[in-house]
């Protein structure tokens, strides 16, 4: 795991310096400490052959990490190298992997966040080291008992070691994700565990997922008949997943891209709701952002932002949505089927199994109401998806500042004190203060992007331009 | 050659290999007797092949993969050729016919041409000096063998589905065996490799430490090699299953925005977006393109008329004459739309065929006035479906049928459109059976999928 802070934030915490500082050189310090203890043990000369062919596996899977779609932490299918090496070699070598392959494959960054990533990576060993010896665990390489000059390869019944290997495997996890998380809440001024809880729990599947991996290739190296070049075999697996995670990443960038073009193409021609959905997405995602969103809720806000007034494409429903003047009752009618006919089409676009339905349900449940009194389903509180209130907050108040063919456009503090007024009938009142806060910091990023042809600009915020 | 003659000889080959699959399994059962063969290795095996077989994952060329592959070669390694055999049978008839219930001369050819497979490759391996329960990763001479299997293996299984293939979609055999070589060796290899890696860990970690020491079976021990087995896999079919996910729903998403621009437009017919974007990929598949490109024709198809949202409802539903000038601003919707694809990168293909879709093969057309092979091979397929299309279910004029239609089209070859394109798609029309009815062009949409592709017949 390593860390892109993102490159827009320049209101890095003051104590971001000297923390970064304090993890490398602890990490360096305990480093030093594990790897005297092991020399008392072994000597160097026999491991650097195997330390070597490890530091090359490690670069040829980290080379190959993957992206978030969002920036952000990029994990790569390389904790299963880590993990691997963890079990074979114990906590000093292994940490010396980690450093000699980072010193390869991070060796753009700056000097410090080297230092540093360097330094979690040894922290994050020796604290899952130390856990696993806590619970009895072995390690495959030990020192030969006859005599010191060579080393000892033998086959851990790792069976029987369970515990140790589920608590070393959550020791590794815990510190590295805490020392990331509490480097990027420095850097972003937000709290550790909120970047915690956005940035790495959603990761912990995919941990679970490659422990086993990480296993499997300590027990073939512990394995004298399937030799130490058939531990290469494992790359190939490793490399395929890999390839085929990013290619479902770059589709999934192509499909945001794609849907955002069409949606904005299919939008423009119109001057009332022209850039309509690109406002409320951002925001939407402000708002998400403030309200401390998980990652994957952020993605599906994103989402339902941009598809939420799809419903209104329809043939027959065009003149009544486009005609000027307060509409009728019975066009009301037709305006109220709008986020249903939305979610039915969201449902077809829907891109990942485990959002399955989650944005079509956002996007139904729009213009519901805190009180009951929305449409088209009438619920309440509740029973809102709270992604709901936030887009349905963010949705009025781009209505209320826009113009509208039966409105005025009105002035932002009175849509703001509107917004206030109708708090937690309407609205809900946590969405509607997080609007007040970022509204009275001067947050609230309003510049309108005419260009609607272009895809969505990047969901961060990009300061105060449109507030004078 | 004729369709009707291709499905006879389509037929035969595949009575064949069934037949000849059958006839060597019955041959192999002679080898047997001299390998100490335990009723619980072959539930290993065979527990790991139909699991692997149920993993399949999709191919971006169409088709799938069955990893079950590296389980056979595993097999081969392990077990030898005539056991492996028996897996590869067993394994197809249970995860092919029974759990996914596929037609019975599927199972039997995609069974078939495994038994074929495994027992030649078996004996060149054998003949190079392989051996069989006893593999060394470290001797330099076993793996030249390894290596000589890798390469037969490869070579026949994408042999007999080219030949396959070609039969059902016609063609010729050897150029379509020479486009799937390529991309199928680093699938199978990539395969072959895991294979070895579970016949490492079968010899070296399951069999040894988890039969009981008078070598009777333990079921524990068959439950943990299987489970350990088949980590590497679940993490290669977990990714590969996301992507194919991933485009699956690109596809819908397009399919989506397509209907939905239709529907704002006043002069569309529901569908007609997916009917051109349907008849185009089916023509660019006869003409053997590459299946990136087949994609984009078929994006493009769904999207081709975008540009007309820009323009307003007034102009498109004028009538027009379809061979005339039309107004200015209609000109225009080319330009639009390939301006709102191309802002995404993945469709700049699709984008310039849609910038081209009203260009004419004499220079004649709009909006950049290019003639011939200049127009791009995807905007020609697609000017021509559209076309067809247009006259066949157009309703502002009275429908042409199929054969009127194609008259014009013919008339029209060489200078509103590619003659040689226009024979294509009197070819594929005439393949699905002249398209008399909307019944029929139900039956054409499944061109469009491949219904014999890839390893997964």
């Amino acid at each position: 795991m390593q860390v892109e802070p993102q490159k827009d934030k320049t209101n890095a915490s003051s104590a971001f310096i000297p923390y970064m500082l304090l993890v490398s050189l602890t990490g360096y310090a305990v480093l030093a400490r594990l790897s005297a203890q092991q020399l008392e043990q072994t000597r160097l000369l026999p491991l650097v052959a195997p330390t070597l062919f490890f530091v090359g596996l490690a670069i040829v899977v980290g080379l190959q990490s993957v992206r978030m779609p969002r920036g952000g932490a990029t994990t790569t299918v390389g904790f299963a190298v880590d993990y691997a090496c963890l079990l074979i070699f114990g906590p000093a070598i292994a940490g010396w992997i980690g450093v000699l392959s980072a010193l390869v494959l991070l060796r753009r960054s700056a000097w410090l966040r080297q230092l540093f990533n360097h330094a979690q990576l040894a922290l994050s060993f020796a604290a899952a080291g130390w856990v696993y010896q806590q619970f009895g665990g072995r390690y495959v390489v030990t020192a030969a008992p006859e005599t010191v000059a060579t080393v000892a390869t033998q086959q851990v019944p790792f069976g029987h070691l369970i515990p140790a290997l589920v608590g070393g495997g959550i020791g590794y996890f815990l510190v590295s994700s805490l020392l990331l998380a509490t480097a990027m809440a420095l850097w972003e001024r937000r709290s550790v565990l909120d970047v915690w809880a956005v940035s790495f729990r959603w990761a912990v599947p995919r941990y679970l997922a490659l422990a086993p991996f990480g296993l499997l290739m300590a027990m073939a190296y512990g394995t004298p008949q399937i030799g130490t070049w058939a531990v290469a075999l494992f790359l190939v697996p490793l490399i395929g997943a890999r390839y085929a995670f990013q290619g479902a990443m770059e589709m999934l960038q192509v499909h945001r891209e794609t849907v955002y073009a069409l949606s904005n193409a299919l939008e423009a021609y119109d001057p009332y709701t022209r850039n309509h959905s690109e406002l409320v997405t951002r925001y939407a995602l402000q708002l998400g952002r403030a309200l401390g969103l998980s990652e994957p809720q952020m993605e599906t806000l994103e989402w339902a932002g941009r598809l939420h007034d799809i419903g209104k494409c329809r043939q027959d429903w065009e003149p009544i949505i486009r005609k000027p003047g307060k509409p009728s009752e019975r066009e009301w009618q037709v305006i109220r089927q709008h986020p249903v006919e939305g979610s039915r089409l969201a449902e077809k676009m829907e891109f990942l199994p485990h959002t399955a339905g989650v944005v079509a349900k956002i996007v139904r449940a729009h213009h519901e109401r805190l009180d009951g009194s929305g449409y088209p389903d009438g619920l309440k509180g509740e029973e809102i998806p709270f992604e709901a209130r936030i887009l349905c907050v963010a949705d009025a108040f781009e209505a209320m500042t826009a113009r509208r063919a039966y409105q005025r456009k009105r002035s932002l503090e009175d849509a703001v004190a509107e917004m206030q007024r109708c708090a937690g009938s309407q609205f809900e009142a946590k969405v509607v203060t997080a609007l007040v806060g970022l509204w009275e910091r001067g947050e609230l990023d309003l510049e309108v992007n005419d260009v609607a042809m272009k895809p969505a600009l990047s969901p961060a915020a990009q300061g105060a331009g449109g507030m004078s | 050659m004729r369709v009707r003659q291709r499905k006879r000889a389509l037929g035969v080959y595949v009575a064949a290999v069934i037949l000849a699959g059958a006839v060597g399994l019955a041959l192999s059962t002679r080898s047997w007797a001299n390998t100490n063969l335990q009723l619980w290795e072959l539930v290993c095996f065979l527990g790991l092949a139909v699991a692997l077989d149920l993993m399949v994952v999709p191919l971006a060329s169409g088709g799938g993969a069955a990893a079950s592959f590296s389980a056979y070669f595993a097999g081969l390694l392990v077990l030898g050729p005539g056991v492996t055999a028996w897996v590869a049978a067993l394994s197809g008839v249970c995860s092919d016919g029974i759990i996914k219930r596929r037609p019975l001369a599927k199972v039997g050819f995609n069974a078939g041409h495994s038994v074929l497979s495994l027992l030649i490759v078996g004996a060149v391996y054998q003949h190079v000096g392989g051996k069989v329960g006893d593999f060394h990763a470290s001797d330099l001479s076993e793996l030249a063998a390894v290596a000589v299997a890798v390469l037969c293996l490869w070579f026949l299984e994408t042999a007999w589905v080219s030949v396959a293939v070609t039969l059902e979609r016609g063609g010729r055999a050897w150029r379509r065996l020479a486009s799937s070589l390529g991309p199928m060796l680093v699938l199978d290899g990539a395969l072959a490799s895991m294979g070895v890696l579970l016949a490492l860990l079968y010899l070296y970690l399951g069999r040894d430490h988890f039969a009981s020491a008078d070598g009777s079976p333990e079921a524990s021990g068959i439950v943990f090699f299987l489970a350990i087995a088949l980590i590497p896999s679940l993490l290669l079919y977990y990714a590969y299953r996301l992507q194919g996910l991933v485009r699956q729903t690109y596809r819908q998403s397009l399919q989506t925005l397509g209907a939905l621009m239709e529907a704002k437009l006043e002069d569309s017919q529901p569908g007609h977006g997916e009917r051109v974007a349907t008849l185009a990929a089916a023509m660019a598949q006869t003409l053997e393109l590459p299946p990136d490109q087949i994609e984009q024709i078929q994006f493009a198809g769904y999207l081709h008329d975008i540009g007309k949202v820009g323009v307003p409802a007034s102009l498109l539903s004028r009538r027009r004459d379809a061979f005339s000038g039309e107004p200015e601003q209609v000109r225009m919707h080319p330009t639009i739309g390939a301006q709102i694809l191309a802002a995404v990168g993945f469709l700049r293909p699709a984008a310039e065929i849609v910038r081209a879709h009203h260009e004419r093969w004499d220079g004649l057309g709009y909006p950049a006035r290019v003639h011939g092979t200049q127009i791009p091979l995807g905007a020609r397929i697609l000017a021509l479906a559209n076309a067809y299309l247009g006259m066949t279910q157009s309703h502002a004029q009275t429908p042409l049928s199929p054969d009127q239609a194609v008259l014009r089209l013919r008339q029209a070859a060489g200078s509103r459109f590619d003659p040689a394109l226009a024979e294509c798609l009197a070819r594929v029309l005439q393949e699905s059976g002249e398209l008399p009815s909307q019944a029929e062009w139900a039956r054409a949409q499944t061109w469009a999928a491949p219904a014999l592709g890839g390893r997964e017949g």
